[in-house]
This record gives C-alpha cells, structure tokens and sequence, in this order.
C-alpha cells in the first residue's frame, strides 16, 4: 500500500477538520445531558424504595444494553426525531447509563456512618447531601468520568449513519471523493487520538488538584 | 442537680425483633453514665433513638426537660454530641475542617470565631497543630476518634453519646482516647458512654447500667456492678469480659 501524502492537501484537511465542531459538540452535549440523566438515575437507585428505584434500574440496563448504533436508529426512524437529535439522545442516553452507574457507585463508597455523623451535628437532610455526599460523591467519579467521557469522544464517530457532519462523515466523504481511503483514515485516527489524549491530560490534571489522600479508596 | 437527659419507657424493634423493650433512665448535669451489656442487647439502638438516628417507636425523650419530638429534632441534635465507633469523620475535609463545619453551618457562627473553637476543642483532645491539615485517611484511629470527639465538643452539647469508642482501636491508641474523655468528664461535661472498658468506667462512671437484650437488668455504682453484681446474667457477662469474649 501506497501512502499518498498529495491526498492529504490542506483544502481537504480544512475540509476534514471543519468537522471538529460537531465532534465536540455532540460530545459536550450528550456528556452533559448524561451527567443530568445520570445523576436522576442513580439518586433513583440508590434513594427509592423497591418498587420505583427497580424502575431506574432496569431503564438502565435496557440502555446498556442496546447497540449504540441501534438507538440511533430507532431514535431516527422509529421517533423521526431528526438527525441532530438523534445523535444528541442516542449518545446523551446511553451516556446517561454508564454515568449513572459511576455516580452510583460514588455514592455507595461514602460511608452511612458519614451521614450519620452529619446529621447528629444538626444539619438537614439537605445540608448532609450538599456538604457532605456530593462533594465526596463528585471527586470519587473523576477517573471513571474521564473514561466515559472518551467513550462518548469516540463514539459521536457513530453517528456517522445520522449523517451528522464530524470529523468521521466529513472525512468519508472526501476519502470517497478522491478515492484514498487510507490516507484520510489515517489523519482522522490521528485527530481523534490528540482529541483523547488533550481531554485525557485536562481531566487528569483536574483529578490531581481536587483529590484528596484516601477518598474513595477502599479501607 | 439539674436534669439533662431523661428517657422514658423507650421501645424499638426492627421487624418483629425488639430490640428495646422499655428502656428508662436519667442523667444529671456533670454526670457520666456508662452502658455496658452483650453484643446485640440494643446498645447501639438506644443511642441511635436518643438523636432519633433510629425513630423509637414509643416512649419519650426528653432534653432539659423538654419532650423530643420529629418537629424539634433539629435543634435537639445540635445539643446532643455523638461520638461513634467507627469514628465517621467526613473523608473530604481536614481535621480542623470536620470540627469546623458544624459551627460553621450549623451553628452559623462566622469562620473566625469557627477557627478559634476549633483549635480551642482539637488541643483540648491533645491533637497539636501539626496534626490540623491532615486529611482523616493521614491520621491513626486514635487520632481520629479524638478530632471526632473534639468535633462533639465544639458545637458546645448539653451532653455527648459515645458508641464503644475504642472497640475499633488498637490496643496501643486506646488510652490517648479514654484519656481524651476523661479531661471531658473532669471538666464536668455530661456523659452516656457504651464501654466494655471497666477500669476507665470504675474511676469516671458515676452509675453503670446493665443493659441485656433490651431491657435494664441492673445498674448501680461502679462498685456495686462490677464488684458485688446480683443477678447470674450479670456477673456471666462480667466474667466472660474477664477472659476478653467480650
Ligand atoms: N438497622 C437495623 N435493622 C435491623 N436490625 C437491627 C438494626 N440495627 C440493629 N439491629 C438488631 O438489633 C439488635 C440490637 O443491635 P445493637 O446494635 O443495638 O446492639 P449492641 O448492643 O450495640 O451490640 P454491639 O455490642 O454488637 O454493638 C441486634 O439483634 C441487631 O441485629
Ligand atoms: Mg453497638
């Protein structure tokens, strides 16, 4: 195989990249429709009693469990939602099962007996939970947070089949059009790995300032 | 002697397990009680109802003679220090931070004044300033259980519940806590104390109480239950803290 760099011109980068856009903000955007979901479904689980946190267990599983690419799917021809809407709530929804499993289980590393402690000094219900339990809470999931949040990354590619116009749909595009597949390929796994990595070392660094010594390891 | 704390008649079970069966007693300003009693004799579940960390399901409480209720709960638990077991300080903040909350947002006292009973409550338990900016994870068992008792004492209670506080230390860290209560007693705070620790409940006790699967069985001075115990569940319970089964 012949890699030919002249595929590579800068009007078919600039072509390619102009696609970045929608890369990020399919990202920023299902992360954060995640994050609210998310955290709705874990507070569900773990707060509710039987009947109803079983609810928010099971649509949880349901949405972990179906192929991403399904949901767009029916997302887009099931619910004709539209192609940009689709992508939002098929990446934001799956999204939200996964982050909710990690707030979930931020949750559960915080000890009752802190709880406990919060309450016998005199706070509300509402101070334990704001003082004590999310700060804790948010802190404990940075790290699994900073693996979903690559996930999502790389998986707005997916929504290729919506035709949504990332980085991923651009560059098939021109690779089509001139037809060298390899060497756009190549570029674009390139742009995605300093995507990565770039997200990867900000959310690190943000880990490392607000970690404290022993939260969230087990004793 | 003024009255602190009474309880009347207090009940409680878990399913159709009860756990307490009526249990009575009272507390005078400047006094220390002690529990002592078998592992699942509700120890535990009566300090729990006391702050309604547990809801009794009968009986009263009452805090400087007035009747605790759901309504006033709140106010009630900033008079009533706990100190637990597995001492539950709040992972996130430092030392001083975890006495200094409390004043902070509960007792909405401005951050300096906060800080200076803080440091006032810490030293008082031996914690020195070195030791202030640890986070609870850099600190031994002993020292926090201290920072916890420092964190009861700065909200300034009308008396502090202690859930076995040193049953969770190593034998080494338990004097600097018992020692840490005792300055407590002598400086005449009010007391309740669940303990199996019956050298430190002889010199600071001024009653003990028996409590076995839900009710008091017996309770006097610390001579009287620990020299001269009169019923057999009594001295079989003392005996076995002898061999250490306890
Ligand atoms: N939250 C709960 N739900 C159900 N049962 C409980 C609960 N808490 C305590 N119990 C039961 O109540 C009984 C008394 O427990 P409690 O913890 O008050 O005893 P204790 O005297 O403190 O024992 P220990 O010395 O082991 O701490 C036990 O049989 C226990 O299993
Ligand atoms: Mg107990």
């Amino acid at each position: 195989m012949i890699f030919d760099v002249s595929a590579l011109n800068l009007s078919n980068l600039i072509y390619v990249l102009r696609g970045i856009f929608w890369t990020l903000f399919l990202t920023f955007v299902s992360i954060g429709l995640g994050l609210i979901l998310g955290s709705a479904l874990a507070f569900g689980e773990v707060y509710l009693p039987p009947p109803f946190s079983y609810i928010f267990r099971i649509i949880g599983e349901v949405l972990r469990g179906v192929p991403l690419i399904l949901l767009f799917l029916i997302l887009y021809f099931a619910f004709n939602l539209g192609m940009t809407l689709s992508a939002i709530l098929g990446l934001g929804l799956r999204s939200a099962s996964y982050q909710g499993q990690i707030f979930r289980s931020s949750l559960e590393a915080i000890s009752a007996g802190q709880l406990h402690a919060g309450l016998s000094l005199g706070m509300t219900k509402f101070q334990v939970f704001k003082e004590i339990l999310v700060p804790q809470a948010l802190r404990i999931m940075i790290p699994g947070w900073t693996n979903e949040f690559i996930t999502v990354l790389k998986d707005t590619s997916i929504a290729f089949v919506l035709g949504v116009m990332d980085i991923m749909t651009r560059a098939d595009f021109i690779a089509r059009s001139i037809g060298r597949y390899f060497e756009i390929y190549i570029f674009i796994a390139l742009v995605y790995f300093v995507l990565v990595k770039t997200s990867m070392s900000i959310l690190n660094n943000l880990y490392e300032r607000v970690r404290i010594p022993g939260l969230g390891e087990k004793r | 002697m003024k009255e602190v704390l009474r309880v009347e008649n207090l009940k409680k079970s878990y399913h159709k397990n009860e756990v307490l069966k009526g249990v009575s007693f009272s507390i005078n300003e400047g006094e220390t009680k002690v529990i002592i009693g078998p592992s699942g004799g509700g120890k535990s579940t009566l300090l729990y109802c006391i702050n309604y960390l547990q809801k009794p399901d009968s009986g009263e409480i009452y805090l400087d003679s007035e009747l605790i209720t759901p309504k006033n709960i709140y106010e009630a638990r900033k008079k009533i220090g706990f100190v637990f077991q597995y001492f539950n300080l709040f992972m996130h903040l430092t030392a001083l931070d975890n006495v200094m909350i409390g004043l902070i947002k509960v007792k909405k006292l401005p951050k300096d004044e906060a800080l200076k009973i803080a440091k006032e409550s810490l030293l008082l338990v031996g914690i020195k300033e070195d030791l202030w900016n640890h986070y609870p994870a850099q600190l031994s068992g002993g020292q926090q259980q201290r920072v916890a008792i420092a964190r009861a004492i700065a909200m300034s209670p009308r008396i502090i519940l202690f859930d076995e506080p040193t049953s969770a230390l190593d034998v080494e860290l338990i004097g600097e806590v018992l020692q840490a209560m005792k300055t407590l007693a002598e400086n005449g705070m009010t007391m309740l104390i669940v303990t199996h620790e019956l050298e430190f409940a002889k010199s600071v006790a001024h009653e003990i109480m028996f409590l076995e699967s839900g009710v008091i069985v017996e309770k006097g001075t610390p001579q009287e239950i620990i020299e001269h115990p009169k019923s057999e569940r009594l001295k079989k319970f003392l005996s076995k803290i002898a061999k250490g089964e306890e």
